[in-house]
């Protein structure tokens, strides 16, 4: 994964994805309108398979970087709480 | 030749084939692919719908 | 989050997870199909091929075959090999396939030098061989993902739907409901109203909504509850699919943070 920034001022964030999809930016982009710090926060795809997505994030002042870096920490979380309940539910 | 796995969803199919063709001789198709663990409907038509024409080509090689 | 088992083969696992986004739900089912790596044959050299299939059509035959690894993560993708990509031991995985006619050539014919590579299925038909035909074939395996192409698929019929909650009010017991379902998902009993027998068949095709006279029965999705069926071509086991497909998307997740604190 290799990530382009096309864009970063204070609060605005446009940042190009390379190689990924729905799979992380969907899941990404949940997260970060979870966070009431973020105004908006959206991916798009120029044209499926032959372009990387962009994804672009507006905040309410703070750093999108900062913000970005802990809705990244929260995935992570998510996904060894349910590695977690998974094995426990195999037994 | 029997295609290796189901057009629509991927499974694979073909391990079956040759079993289902023995028994379908005797038994009605839709319960030998029960036995056999075929499914979904797109995997069924896989095995239902397929005509060998192999043997036929043959002659023409 | 809360994850209960309905269903464990060897192909196919389904379970309910509770307390996660719709998002995540997806990324686990997505991950399963397009970014979990397996191995698949990719290129191989034809040096003798009299069969009735022509040399196309062998080779597509070869790659769709499953093939399973004692241990996966000895090999890396092609992308990733300290070869950059020019082939080796670290990245491939050689085999060859040699028959005489006439007999039937099948998956379990395909030789590979690692002792730990393996067919999924033994029996898959590739070619019949009649009297004098021949064919020679060489090639590799290689470790990649769906998103490449569907031979390196690993979880193929993956899918999930949010629990459906149905709620029954002020029921006549006509039984309408009962025989429109097309999933026996009601039955109707001894009690004062139809009841709800098979609550994880149910599609939320609201068919018995429409069907019932006195709007006595609402069907609802859970909005953070899901049914999580992810079945396998057989190449890894269903239910560590599911753990790869997690610590694929954690490992991704990862990625951007650390990108993100270089970056700021």
């Amino acid at each position: 994964m290799d990530l382009k920034i096309i864009k970063k001022d204070e609060e605005e964030l446009h940042m190009e994805f390379e190689g990924e999809s729905h799979t992380l930016l969907n899941l990404l982009r949940t997260e970060l309108l979870k966070d009431e710090r973020v105004m908006y926060a959206t991916y798009d795809t120029k044209f499926t398979i032959m372009d990387n997505p962009i994804f672009k994030l507006r905040t309410r002042g703070e750093d999108p970087l900062e913000i970005m870096k802990q809705a990244a920490s929260r995935i992570t979380a998510q996904c060894d709480e349910f590695l977690q309940c998974y094995n426990a539910a195999l037994g | 030749m029997i295609p290796v796995r189901c057009f629509s969803c991927g499974k694979v199919i073909s391990n079956v084939w040759e079993e289902y063709k023995e028994r379908i001789v005797s038994e009605p198709p839709g319960k030998v692919m029960d036995d056999l663990g075929i499914e979904r409907y797109c995997c069924r038509r896989m095995l239902l719908a397929h005509v060998e024409i192999v043997d036929v080509l043959r002659r023409y090689q | 989050m809360k994850v209960e088992l309905i269903e464990l083969r060897e192909d196919r696992i389904r379970f309910l997870l509770t307390g996660a986004t719709a998002a995540f739900a997806n990324g686990i089912r997505r991950a399963c199909m397009s970014e979990v790596p397996t191995l698949a044959i990719d290129e191989i050299r034809l040096y003798d091929n009299t069969s009735v299939l022509f040399d196309e059509q062998i080779s597509l035959r070869l790659g769709l075959i499953p093939l399973t690894a004692e241990d996966l993560d000895v090999y890396s993708s092609p992308e990733d090999c300290i070869c950059e990509g020019a082939g080796c031991p670290g990245c491939r995985v050689d085999f060859i396939l040699t028959a005489e006619g006439p007999k039937m050539v099948y998956s379990q014919d395909v030789v590979f030098t690692d002792p730990g590579v393996k067919v999924a299925f033994e029996g898959i038909p590739v070619v019949v061989l009649g009297e004098g035909e021949k064919l020679v074939v060489e090639g590799y395996a290689t470790k990649r993902t769906g998103s490449a192409h569907s031979k390196w698929q690993s979880g193929t019929t993956c899918g999930y739907k949010n629990l459906p909650r149905i709620d029954i009010g002020d029921c006549q017991k006509c039984g309408k409901c009962v025989k429109v379902c097309p999933r026996d998902v009601l039955a109707l009993d001894e009690g004062d109203r139809v009841r709800v027998v098979n609550l994880l068949a149910c599609s939320l095709c609201k068919l018995c909504i429409d069907e019932c006279d006195y709007q006595a029965i609402t069907v609802t999705p859970v909005p953070d509850s899901f049914v999580l069926t992810i079945e396998g071509d057989g190449s890894i086991k269903a239910k560590d699919l599911v753990v790869k497909a997690a610590e694929e998307i954690r490992h991704r997740a990862e990625m951007i943070g650390e990108k993100m604190a270089d970056l700021s």
